[in-house]
């Protein structure tokens, strides 16, 4: 008789790579501006991995292919977004204005099924308690909202001051559990010279030693150890554990 | 460069033995040796129940009893698990039939099986 177990097991080893794969194929568009129609995809693209996974009294096969049209249509769609905008707006629909010079455009408001109380909420939450301040609010076709405050309260930048400034830079890892990450220090100009130098101005011998390990955009390594020598460690529990 | 080729390889040859795997069935129910012919054994048994040789078709069921539970192991991932259990009851229906010596309730399991058996996995 048939070996229930198993067949989930290997059925859901299915239905998790296959859906690892595809997520990787559709690419990072799906969280990164996740549209009420993206939305709407990822949860019936993720109900029909569950299916396939689990639901023993029909064939593995039909989800596995219903899951495969599914993301291949989504992929599709997304590749004539890529390459026409105006089929891309009929699918994604576009950016719309529901305020302009502290005026709320209510036929605007209308079109896109949002109330007034939706709108002052989300206001607030873009820190906006006062509508005479805000010059646009864009409702955004990923459904947020995007606030541009009126010059006068907009807020003061180093340019504006004309202060000068050093040029932004990232934070680039160099160990990573006691592991150099040779090719990052190539990308910030250093060498393990340079890093062992370094570690041993802070006293380290050597970068096993080292949890995490970063240049900062001034230049400097920032380390952590696996040893932290923190004393009195800041404790936030309410009980004595374990919990 | 082998890296980039093991990111394309790996998961092509995991999704064709899913394929494989899921949509195996219609191939997987065929006999591989001489123990997991159920579709012919059933026939064998057609043939001796429409000539009432009991003895024949005891030793018959019970092959196709066995080699049904050989093809269950190779087929489970492929096909709904409804229609195994069918094909169990059916054949458990006909070892009744061999049992009671009933040619007619076994020729009507007989031909139950076969619509089962051309549904499984296709």
């Amino acid at each position: 008789m048939i070996e229930e177990s198993l067949v989930v097991i290997v059925r859901a080893l299915i239905s998790f790579f296959t859906l690892l794969i595809y997520t990787r194929l559709l690419g990072k568009q799906q969280m990164g501006n996740l549209t009420y129609f993206d939305y709407i995809n990822g949860i019936t693209i993720g109900s029909m991995a569950g299916t396939l996974a689990t639901d023993l009294s029909t064939e593995a096969w039909v989800h596995w292919l219903g899951l495969t049209v599914f993301v291949s249509v989504v992929g599709l769609l997304q590749y004539t977004d890529l390459k026409n905008r105006y089929l891309s707006k009929v699918v994604d629909s576009e950016p719309v204005v529901v305020i302009q010079n502290g005026k709320i455009l209510e036929n605007n408001l209308k079109t896109a099924r949002v109330t007034r109380d939706e709108l002052f909420m989300q206001l607030r939450q873009k820190n906006m308690f006062d509508i005479t301040q805000v010059q646009y609010a864009i409702l955004e076709p990923d459904g947020n909202f995007s606030v541009l405050p009126k010059a006068a309260h907009q807020p003061v930048t180093p340019k504006d001051l004309n202060i000068p400034v050093q040029p932004a830079e990232m934070m680039t890892e160099v160990i990573h559990d006691g592991v150099v990450l040779k090719q990052n220090l190539e990308q910030r100009s250093k060498d393990m010279a340079w890093l062992r130098l370094q570690l041993k101005a802070q006293g380290i011998q050597d970068p096993k030693e080292v949890s995490f390990a970063a240049i900062l955009p001034n230049g400097l390594l920032y380390v952590d150890k696996f040893e932290d020598r923190v004393s009195n460690k800041a404790d936030i529990s309410d009980y004595k554990g374990p919990f | 460069m082998w890296r980039k080729w093991l990111l394309y390889i790996v998961p092509t040859l995991f999704l064709a033995l899913s394929i494989s795997v899921m949509a195996g069935g219609k191939y997987l129910k065929q006999p591989f040796g001489e123990d997991d012919k159920v579709y012919e054994a059933i026939q064998q048994l057609e043939t001796l129940a429409k000539n009432k040789d009991w003895e024949q078709a005891r030793e018959r069921i019970d092959y196709a009893s066995k080699a049904w539970q050989k093809v269950v192991n190779r087929i489970q991932f492929s096909v709904e698990r409804e229609t195994v259990f069918e094909i169990s009851g059916a054949l458990a229906r006909m070892k009744g039939s061999v049992e009671a010596e009933d040619d007619q309730a076994l020729l009507v399991d007989i031909y139950y099986f076969y619509e089962l058996w051309d549904s499984l996995g296709s």
